[in-house]
C-alpha cells in the first residue's frame, strides 16, 4: 500500500513538478507526469532530532502526510501524544519531550508547507 | 486546488478576515481526473473543486474517508448482523438485502470535517479544505424494511452501528449510534452508488446512508447494526463528532456539557468554478453548490460588497432532497482590481449560510462564506 522514497518512481514523481514549475517557459511541452495511485505515500518526515522518534511511533499507525499538514501548538502536541500513548503507542516518557519538540517545531501553528498529493484515483 | 491556489490563499485570506478566499481556476486548467490525498493509510483524499461541478459526482472522483483499515470481505459470504431490541436477531446476506424492495435517494455525502484546515486556531485531525462532498446517487434496502423483518421493539431508540474496519493497538473502535427515528424515516443500507456496486473505498459491500446528516453516521463496511435503549458510547460518541449548543469564541475550551453529537449537515455554499481573471465589462460566469440538513436549498446569493449588497443566484432545476444545489451566476466587474466574490445559501427552512463558522475543537461543519479572488483589469 505505500512506496518509500527509496523507490526511484516516487523520487521521479516529486521531482518533476518541481522542475516544471520552475521553468515556466518549458512546461507547456512537458507531458503531464502519471500520478501515483491514491494510497502511495510519498513524503518524508523533515529531519530534525526527534525524526527517527516520529518514524518510530507515528508512522506505525499514521501516514507522514497525516503529520505534516498540522499545524498544533506545544501543547496540542502534547496532548495528541498523551493520547497515542493512552491508545497503546510505546513511546517511553524520556523520550516524550523530545518527540513532542520535533512535532512542534517542524508542524506548528506556522506550518505552510504542506501540499496534498495529488493522486490517480 | 493546485499548489499555486494554494499559495496565493494566504496572501489573498489577510484581505477579508472570516472568509475563505481562493484563487479558483489555475493559469492551466485540467480535466484530469485526480484526487487530493490527505493521508495514504488510512485512505483519506478530497476531490479537487474545479471537479465538482456536475449533479452527480463521479465514483472514482468522491473523496474518500477511512478512519482504520478494513479487513476486505466477500459479498459472496457476507451477512449483516442484526440483533439488539429486535424479536428474531436474524443475519441478512447481500442476496437477502437485495430481496427487500429497492429504493434509491440521491444525496449529499459531507465529511463532518470538511473544512477544518480553514479553522483559526487550527486544531488536529484530517486537514479537509473543501472537497469532503460529494452527491450520489444510493441504491438499497430500507433500514425500516430490515428492522421490521427483525421485529423491532418499541423500546429501541437509538441504532448501534458497526463496521469492519479495526483500529490497532488500544485505540478506541469507531463504533456509532444515531436517533433509531431518523433512519426509520429514511435510511437505508446502501449495495449500490451511482448504478455500480459499491467499492471497497466507499464501504462494500454495504454502507449506512443518512441523507442530510454528516458522514460520521454513514458506516461504512457495514457489518453490524443492533437497535438499543440508550445511545452507543466510547470515543467516538462521548468525545469526537461532537459540536457546541453555543458558539464561543474560536480556541474556547468547551466542557463536554456544552457539547451535543454532530447530527444535521448546516447550510453552506461552496464556488467551484470561476475565472481567476476578468475585464472591465465583461461578464463571466460562476458555478458551484449549496447543501444542508434541510430537504432543500431556497436561495444562493452573491456579493462583490463584502456583504453590503446581494444577488441571487441561478439554481440548476435538478434538485432530491438533501441533495446538492448546483447554482450559476453571470457577474459583470465594474471596475478593475482585485474582486473577491462570495457567495452565500438559504435552506428551505430559512437558515441563512452566516460569514464566518461556528468555531468547535474538532473543526467540524464549517460553512463560513466561500470566496474566490478574481483579478479585473480595464
Amino acid at each position: 500500500m505505500t512506496a518509500t522514497i527509496s523507490n526511484p518512481v516516487a523520487c521521479a514523481l516529486i521531482a518533476l513538478p518541481l522542475f516544471v514549475g520552475g521553468c515556466r517557459q518549458v512546461a507547456a511541452v512537458v507531458p503531464e507526469p502519471s500520478l501515483p495511485r491514491a494510497g502511495t505515500e510519498i513524503p518524508l518526515l523533515p529531519p530534525g532530532d526527534a525524526r527517527a522518534l516520529a518514524q518510530t511511533h507515528c508512522l506505525a499507525c499514521h501516514s507522514s502526510e497525516l503529520l505534516q499538514q498540522q499545524r498544533l501548538t506545544e501543547a496540542q502536541w502534547r496532548s495528541e501524544v498523551d493520547k497515542m500513548q493512552q491508545w497503546g503507542a510505546d513511546i517511553r516518557d524520556d523520550d516524550k519531550a523530545a518527540l513532542v519538540r520535533y512535532l512542534s517545531s517542524r508542524f506548528g501553528p506556522d506550518n505552510d508547507r504542506f501540499s496534498p498529493i495529488i493522486a490517480s484515483p | 486546488m493546485e499548489r499555486r491556489s494554494f499559495l496565493k490563499l494566504a496572501t489573498l485570506a489577510s484581505l477579508t478576515p472570516g472568509t475563505v478566499v481562493d484563487v479558483l481556476q489555475t493559469a492551466r486548467p485540467s480535466t484530469r481526473k485526480r484526487l487530493l490525498q490527505l493521508s495514504a493509510y488510512t485512505l483519506d483524499a478530497e476531490t479537487p473543486l474545479d471537479l465538482l461541478t456536475s449533479y452527480i459526482t463521479p465514483n472514482d472522483l468522491f473523496f474518500i474517508r477511512s478512519h482504520f483499515i478494513p479487513t476486505r470481505v466477500d459479498p459472496a459470504t457476507w451477512a449483516l448482523t442484526v440483533d439488539g431490541e429486535v424479536s428474531r436477531p436474524t443475519r441478512l446476506t447481500l442476496a437477502d438485502l437485495r430481496s427487500l424492495p429497492r429504493v434509491d435517494a440521491t444525496c449529499v455525502l459531507q465529511c463532518a470535517g470538511n473544512g477544518r484546515a480553514l479553522f483559526t486556531p487550527a486544531m488536529p485531525g484530517v486537514q479537509w479544505r473543501h472537497g469532503a462532498v460529494g452527491n450520489a446517487r444510493w441504491t438499497g434496502a430500507r433500514v425500516k424494511d430490515v428492522l421490521e423483518r427483525a421485529g423491532l421493539k418499541p423500546s429501541a431508540r437509538h441504532l448501534h452501528t458497526f463496521g469492519s474496519d479495526t483500529p490497532p493497538r488500544q485505540v478506541p473502535p469507531f463504533h456509532r449510534s444515531l436517533e433509531i427515528d431518523k433512519v426509520l424515516e429514511d435510511g437505508i443500507i446502501a449495495y449500490e452508488m451511482n448504478g455500480e456496486p459499491l467499492s471497497h473505498d466507499h464501504g462494500a459491500p454495504a454502507r449506512l446512508v443518512v441523507p442530510g446528516w454528516a458522514g460520521d453516521h454513514w458506516m461504512k463496511w457495514l457489518r453490524r447494526i443492533s437497535p438499543s435503549a440508550a445511545p452507543q458510547t466510547g470515543f467516538y460518541m462521548d468525545t469526537a463528532y461532537r459540536y457546541p449548543s453555543r458558539p464561543g469564541i474560536p480556541g474556547h475550551a468547551f466542557k463536554p456539557e456544552e457539547m451535543h453529537p454532530v447530527t444535521e449537515l448546516v447550510v453552506k455554499s461552496t464556488i467551484t468554478t470561476a475565472p481567476a481573471r476578468a475585464r472591465v465589462g465583461a461578464p463571466v460566469t460562476l458555478r458551484g453548490f449549496a447543501l444542508s440538513g434541510a430537504p432543500d436549498i431556497a436561495a444562493v446569493e452573491i456579493t462583490d460588497d463584502s456583504g453590503l449588497t446581494w444577488r441571487a443566484a441561478d439554481l440548476d432545476r435538478q434538485h432530491h432532497p438533501h441533495a446538492w444545489r448546483l447554482w450559476s451566476y453571470r457577474w459583470t466587474p465594474r471596475s478593475h482590481g482585485v474582486h473577491h466574490v462570495a457567495v452565500r445559501a438559504t435552506d428551505a427552512r430559512g437558515s441563512v449560510q452566516p460569514k464566518e463558522p461556528v468555531w468547535n475543537p474538532s473543526g467540524y461543519l464549517h460553512n463560513g462564506w466561500h470566496a474566490s479572488a478574481i483579478e479585473v483589469t480595464p
